[in-house]
């Protein structure tokens, strides 16, 4: 049955209470969303408890004359329709006592007071050290101070205040695009380590004049500050105050300005340093204002101003929305969701007061999740990245404290909640579905897994010219693109040793016949090693003149000649072996692809379905290939510079080897496919693409689990 | 007035927070361990010696005897500094004084029973082990302190029963005792409280604590309610109780365990006239709105659905219902009260109406409730329905379950006879330990293999022969039913076959005691409910004994295998013989409740008709499950009432201190 709320079980025990509204307590008036709401405050603990109008009147009515059912009774006959019902008032009753803004006739439970405080203080601790990166250390009041100087901040905050603030805005943003490059190229440098340390004067002196531009403008509205401290932030000492009294503004716009001051500030700051960065020379404190300017518009634009992370712009845009608790309020909407959508459930209500709120709710609930799961995996595997081992135990944290614990709040509500009692079998079985279709989809059924690799078109048979004697490089005899016939020169290649080397060792047989003969003449027994000699010499001869035949570099096929280099490399000096160019005009093509390292075990183990190439360009034309080879060792130089990053491509090559761009940084494996003789694609040797190799399919789950095993191998060589 | 007397009248134990998350598992673990590193033998070793030591005070006379007693006393009073190091001799001395003035001398198990009782614990005891006598033996050591303790019975009967049978023993022993029944008024409960020892069904005791805290009116701390108490005079106002110090409960698993979530209310007719017109018109406009056209009913969970054209109905109906109703939410409240009222409550089923009053009908136990009213608008709008006058509303005055009373005690223990499946929960919510007390003699109950049948007809036509020819060879037969209903159904079919039986419904305990003393009698047929005559030995009939003792016939197993093991033990007492047999049919309420139609009047239904080999095991197996999910949902059920009484207690605590009720 559902529950009532008109009367409640428990009214006997508030009935013949006599409470009233403790006189410190200050009542204001606010609207939210154009509705009337009433604030209560108590000025001791600066906390606040909103409650609607119907309450409000049955608590202004609460005095130590009358007791509870009394005043019940009288606001029932005044104000009937909106008067709250019996359980309402026990609820309201119990929350303002709880906020100690109740005075009661009776001597108050005071075990429930104390054990009350141990656990709020236990939960604090509990959440210090949960939350052991973000310390928070109270050190002073400066209400004090804020006070004294009331009449300069209410100048400096004010419509001139802000002339200036923009006209400084605006100066500096002029001088920072007029040295756009130069800002710029500092940036890379900014995380140097020998700079951290300027970074983090820079961030302290920003976070305190952001702290500062809170309470100011806290103060300029009739709030008051009472704390100022230091948060550990990832152990780094940072300031920061407390400006809650804040959310007792009545004008949304003022708590909004309250939030937003500490960016105003921090842009002001960062404007500043800005104009000093651009008008000063180099120096320390040149270094200095750049930090600044860059934490400070950095930290803005990517942390404060993010309303998706519980900072200043969560509370601009909760304010703005006027929907306070907007974190709470969007989790909520999502189960309501949940419980309507999916479980059907009857008693599911919607916390959202109209549709506009609703979607702004969900909207916000689905982002914001996703952006933290982004966050806390982008910070984890950015620490991981420097300290394996703190990132490990943060991961851990991560894991149990966002995904572990969460899970099993989730199981116990989908299967324990009293709430969902009735709508159990359904919930039941939609999780049963969702986890079936789940391990289904993941588990059992196979999906399509694809391995893609970079690589160019090369033309087969490929015959590629290289020179057999080193020589300078004389003159191309044939012009690039022209058919060739086999033995036809190519390229003349000069080479004065060689020349000195083939007269030398002409004259050397000179010398040696003429000893020869001298020989035969005079002293027959020396004949013997001379022969022997001048067959040597012979022999050295013929080499070098073979070598000399070889500087003329000839076609070893018929086909088109291309050279490796576009421009002429006439004149320069080119080793032995040197790739001069290809003779291409088989009349058909291969596909040399690079696979890296992780995914090659991978072409080995499993059978490769089918092979497709797709050419950069011609991305709609499927090129079918033949025979597929994986030439079993591993390559350094890529197939075409044009596959490596200097070359436009997407495989990473060593930054040292200047030009050529060919060398990979990571060993690969070469495989060649050849293609099938193709009417619509334009086969041309040289043309890059990427080629597709259709492994056996493999359920989701075993593909994702290789991917995150092999992301943590390259990351963290596990 | 002694003040230390006076100040105690009133103090209460105040129990700690129960356990939950990790120091729950904490406390789940602690209690394990507590349990395991408890040594039965060597309690068991001092019973054995305290048996022994006992012989020696056969000779000496009565006078003797009693003041030796008396001596004794003082080392309890106020459970003084090392009492415990008295409690062997003593108990030699108390062993002997049973035999002297009820002719009864406690077995060695006995002995060790009361002891473990003396620690605090809940005390596994087969039935027909002389539980009363334990509990007498433990509460003359209780007595002996000064402070008060209640023996805790099941009804009024057994109280008044135990009470008269044991008063010469306590006399003798030094201490008052007295029992209070339900028929005396305040000023006879006043005297009677103020005995050392009070026989007391758990009803009465907690409604008179209940009674003496309105008094008080929130004057709940001992020391400021004995200052006001010495400025008012004595009279009305005084508290009937005499604190709460120590408890031995009997059943402690119907108490402490099934029971205990049902709330204990008092409650006072107010006037409201709002509500009561308010009643008047909803009931009017309900009348207007028609089922499945403006609402649906959902019965399996009690529910009403108003559909968009109902709401728009109702809409037009607003204006004329009085206008503190006119509020959506509190419209909606008011006429699906009355809808409710008008769907899910039956004349005869749920109410009966008697003398122009509606009575209502206890949905377990089929029993009339002439003190029980719906809460506010439903016992009204019941009545408009019904056409008849409407009576004041109740209010309720306080309330409290017994759960929590019970843990407001110092020392509580409890006796039962099977502690299976709720030891963990006595543990958690009571902090008891428990401690199984060994059979005096070997248990001679021969249990019958469960007979499985397909729906409750065939189930009845087998029970029926099998009763008959029990009945026939001579051999008593005790047949437990779940409900009066079920009894009076059973009692129609055994009229039917002429055969002769005596019906038991847990109304007339004194007749029914009588009755169930005879039920072990040649020939006898006797149908109980679970409750029924209950702590009374059955008495096996000259020769029945060698004709295989009284069989138990069990027509539909319990929500709790515990219940049914309890219905079990009415036979074979101290080594009587004995055999007992349930009947499960595939309709029963415990397996339709706990598993879908589709299994049990499809699959299981064929195979059963089929005679598949293992469908009965399947069966038993099924009941088993069924009976553990129902315990682990009624002990969740009772913990979370439990949460829910805490945190009424935080959010209340302006409202004065202590818990609230």
């Amino acid at each position: 049955m559902q529950e009532a709320t008109t009367y409640s079980e428990s009214w006997h025990l508030v009935a013949n209470l006599r409470l009233k509204l403790r006189a410190t307590v200050e009542v204001q008036r606010q609207f939210y969303r154009g509705e009337k709401w009433y604030v209560l405050r108590d000025p001791f603990n600066n906390r606040f408890f909103r409650v609607q109008p119907a309450a409000h009147d049955f608590i202004m009515r609460l005095n130590a004359e009358h007791t509870v059912e009394e005043v019940w009774l009288s606001c029932m006959k005044d104000f009937s329709k909106t008067a709250p019902g019996q359980a309402d008032v026990v609820m309201l009753l119990g929350q303002l006592y709880s906020m100690n803004l109740l005075d009661t006739d009776v001597s108050p439970d005071t075990r429930q007071m104390l054990s009350r405080y141990t656990s709020t203080r236990r939960k604090e601790f509990q959440s210090q050290l949960m939350n052991i990166l973000f310390i928070r250390l109270p050190l002073f009041d400066p209400e004090k101070l804020l006070v004294r100087f009331s009449e300069l901040i209410h100048k400096l905050l004010s419509p001139l205040g802000a002339v200036v603030w923009l006209l400084t805005l605006l100066v500096a943003i002029k001088l920072v695009i007029d040295n756009a490059d130069v800002a710029l190229d500092s940036a890379q440098a900014v995380l140097a380590p020998d700079n951290l340390f300027l970074l983090y004067l820079g961030l302290i002196f920003v976070k305190a004049c952001h702290e500062i531009g809170h309470a100011l403008v806290c103060h300029r509205y009739g709030g008051e500050v009472h704390t100022m401290g230091l948060m550990f932030m990832i152990f780094t000492p940072l300031p920061y105050m407390d400006a809650t009294s804040s959310w007792g503004f009545r004008n949304r716009w003022h708590r909004a300005f309250v939030g937003g001051a500490g960016m105003i500030a921090e842009l002001f700051v960062a404007s500043l340093a800005a104009i000093y960065w651009a008008v000063s020379g180099q120096g320390a404190l040149h270094s200095l204002a750049y930090n600044i300017m860059f934490v400070a518009s950095v930290s803005t634009l990517l942390f404060n101003a993010n309303p998706l992370l519980r900072l200043d712009g969560y509370y601009i845009l909760s304010d703005l929305l006027d929907i306070p608790n907007l974190t709470a309020r969007s989790n909520e909407q999502l189960r309501y969701l949940l419980e309507h959508y999916v479980f059907k459930h009857s008693g599911a209500r919607s916390t959202a007061k109209n549709r506009h709120e609703a979607i702004e709710l969900t909207l916000y609930g689905i982002l914001s999740a996703i952006y933290k799961v982004m966050i806390s995996l982008g910070i984890i595997l950015f620490i991981a990245d420097k300290w394996l081992i703190l990132g490990t135990l943060l991961a851990i944290a991560g894991v149990i404290t966002g995904v572990f614990l969460p899970t099993i709040r989730f199981i116990t509500y989908l299967f324990l909640d009293g709430r969902l009692q009735q709508s159990r079998r359904r919930v039941v079985a939609v999780s049963a579905g969702f986890l079936a279709a789940f391990t289904v989809l993941t588990v059992l059924l196979p999906f399509p897994h694809n391995i893609y690799a970079p690589g160019v078109v090369e033309s087969f048979p490929d015959i590629k010219v290289v020179n057999m004697v080193a020589g300078h490089v004389e003159e191309y005899l044939v012009a690039p693109g022209q058919r060739i016939v086999v033995g036809q020169p190519l390229v003349r290649l000069e080479n004065k040793e060689l020349n000195f080397a083939l007269m030398s060792a002409e004259s050397r047989v000179v010398e040696m016949k003429v000893k020869e003969r001298q020989a035969l003449g005079k002293t027959i027994a020396d004949l013997k090693p001379v022969l022997k000699e001048l067959s040597v010499a012979e022999a050295s001869l013929a080499e070098l003149r073979r070598n000399e035949a070889e500087l003329i570099v000839r076609a070893r096929g018929n086909g088109i000649w291309i050279p490796a280099n576009k421009e002429s490399i006439s004149g320069l000096w080119v080793e032995r072996g040197r790739y001069l160019g290809d003779i291409v005009g088989g009349d058909r093509f291969q596909f040399a692809a690079v696979v890296a390292q992780e995914e090659v075990s991978e072409l080995f183990d499993s059978s490769v379905n089918s092979v497709e190439v797709r050419l950069w360009g011609e991305a709609h034309q499927r090129i079918t290939t033949g025979e597929v080879r994986l030439i079993p060792y591993q390559h350094e130089k890529l197939p075409s510079p044009a596959l490596g990053q200097l070359g436009g491509g997407n495989v990473s090559v060593q930054a040292t080897q200047q030009q050529s761009g060919d060398n990979a940084a990571e060993p690969f494996f070469l495989v060649n496919a050849l293609l099938e003789k193709q009417t619509e694609a334009h086969l041309l040797h040289g043309r890059s693409g990427t080629i597709r190799f259709n492994l056996a399919p493999e359920p989701l789950l075993f593909q994702w689990y290789r991917s995150i095993y092999q992301l943590f191998q390259k990351r963290y060589r596990l | 007035m002694i003040p230390s007397r006076e100040y105690k009248r009133s103090v209460v134990r105040t129990p700690k927070v129960v356990p939950s998350g990790v120091k729950g598992a904490m406390h789940w673990l602690a209690g394990k361990v507590h349990h395991a590193t408890f040594d039965g033998k060597a309690l068991l070793r001092q019973a054995t010696s305290i048996h022994q030591a006992s012989e020696q005070f056969r000779i000496i006379s009565d006078e003797e005897l009693q003041q030796r007693l008396l001596l004794c006393k003082e080392h309890f009073r106020r459970a003084g500094r090392d009492y415990r190091e008295h409690i062997p001799a003593a108990m030699a001395l108390v062993v002997e004084a049973s035999e002297r003035r009820l002719g009864l001398r406690p077995f060695v198990e006995q002995i060790m029973g009361a002891l473990a009782v003396l620690k605090g614990a809940l005390i596994e005891m087969q039935t027909g082990e002389g539980k009363t006598l334990v509990a007498a033996l433990a509460a003359v050591f209780f007595g002996w302190s000064g402070r008060s303790c209640h023996v805790i019975t099941v009804n009024d009967y057994l109280a008044n029963r135990d009470y008269i049978k044991l008063e010469p023993f306590y006399t003798f022993c030094g201490v008052t005792v007295a029992c209070v029944l339900s028929e005396q008024n305040r000023d006879e409960r006043r005297a009677r409280y103020a005995s050392a020892v009070v026989y007391v069904t758990s009803k009465e005791l907690v409604a008179d604590f209940l009674k003496d805290r309105l008094l008080l009116h929130g004057m709940m701390e001992p020391s400021r309610r004995y200052i006001r108490a010495q400025s008012e005079r004595e009279g009305e106002n005084c508290p009937v109780l005499n604190g709460l110090w120590s408890a031995v409960v009997d059943e402690a698993d119907s108490v402490l365990v099934d029971d205990a979530a049902t709330p204990l209310i008092i409650s006072r007719p107010v006037k409201n006239k709002p509500l009561m017109d308010a009643c008047v018109e909803a009931v009017r406009l309900a009348a207007m709105l028609q089922r499945d056209a403006d609402y649906t009913v959902d019965e399996r969970f009690k529910q009403i659905m108003i559909t968009p054209e109902g709401k728009e109905r109702i809409e037009g109906m607003t204006p004329s219902l009085p206008s503190f109703w006119h509020s959506s939410a509190r419209r909606d409240e008011l006429l699906l009260l009355v809808l409710a009222a008008r769907e899910f409550f039956k004349r005869g089923k749920d109410y009966v109406v008697s003398d122009g009053k509606v009575v209502i009908i206890d949905e377990f136990t089929g029993r009339l409730m002439p003190d029980r009213k719906w809460r506010q608008g439903t016992q009204q709008i019941v009545e408009l329905l019904e056409g008849l006058e409407m009576s004041d509303p109740v209010e309720v005055a306080a309330r409290i379950s017994f759960q929590r009373f019970f843990r407001f005690f110092h020392t509580l223990s409890g006796m039962t006879g099977t502690v299976k499946g709720v030891t963990s929960e006595i543990w958690h919510i009571y902090g008891l330990n428990y401690v199984e007390i060994p059979t005096h003699r070997p248990s001679r109950r021969e249990i019958c293999k469960p007979k499985v049948f397909v729906e409750k007809g065939s189930k009845y036509a087998a029970l029926l022969s099998d009763i008959e020819t029990l009945h026939r060879a001579g051999r008593p037969v005790l047949i437990g039913t779940r409900s009066v209903r079920e009894s009076e159904a059973l009692a129609e079919r055994l009229n039917s076959r002429l055969l002769p039986f005596q019906l038991l419904n847990a109304i007339y305990h004194a007749e029914e005691a009588a009755i169930i003393a005879r039920a072990g009698e040649y020939g006898n047929i006797t149908i109980a409910t679970n409750m029924a005559g209950r702590g009374t030995d059955i008495i096996l009939g000259a020769g029945i004994a060698d004709a295989g003792g009284l069989h138990v016939m069990l027509t539909e197993p319990n929500e709790a295998e515990r219940i049914d093991r309890q219905f079990y033990g009415r036979c074979s007492r101290q080594g009587d013989p004995g055999s007992v047999r349930a009947y499960i049919s595939l309709d029963d309420v415990l397996l339709q409740r706990f598993f879908p139609e589709a299994l049990l009047d499809g699959l299981l239904t064929r195979a059963l008709l089929r005679r598949a080999p293992v469908t009965d095991s399947i069966i038993l197996f099924l009941v088993n499950v069924a009976q553990r999910t129902a315990q682990r949902m009624a002990y969740q059920q009772r913990l979370s009432l439990m949460r829910k009484d805490d945190e009424v207690d935080k959010l209340m605590s302006f409202a004065g201190s202590g818990p609230k009720f």
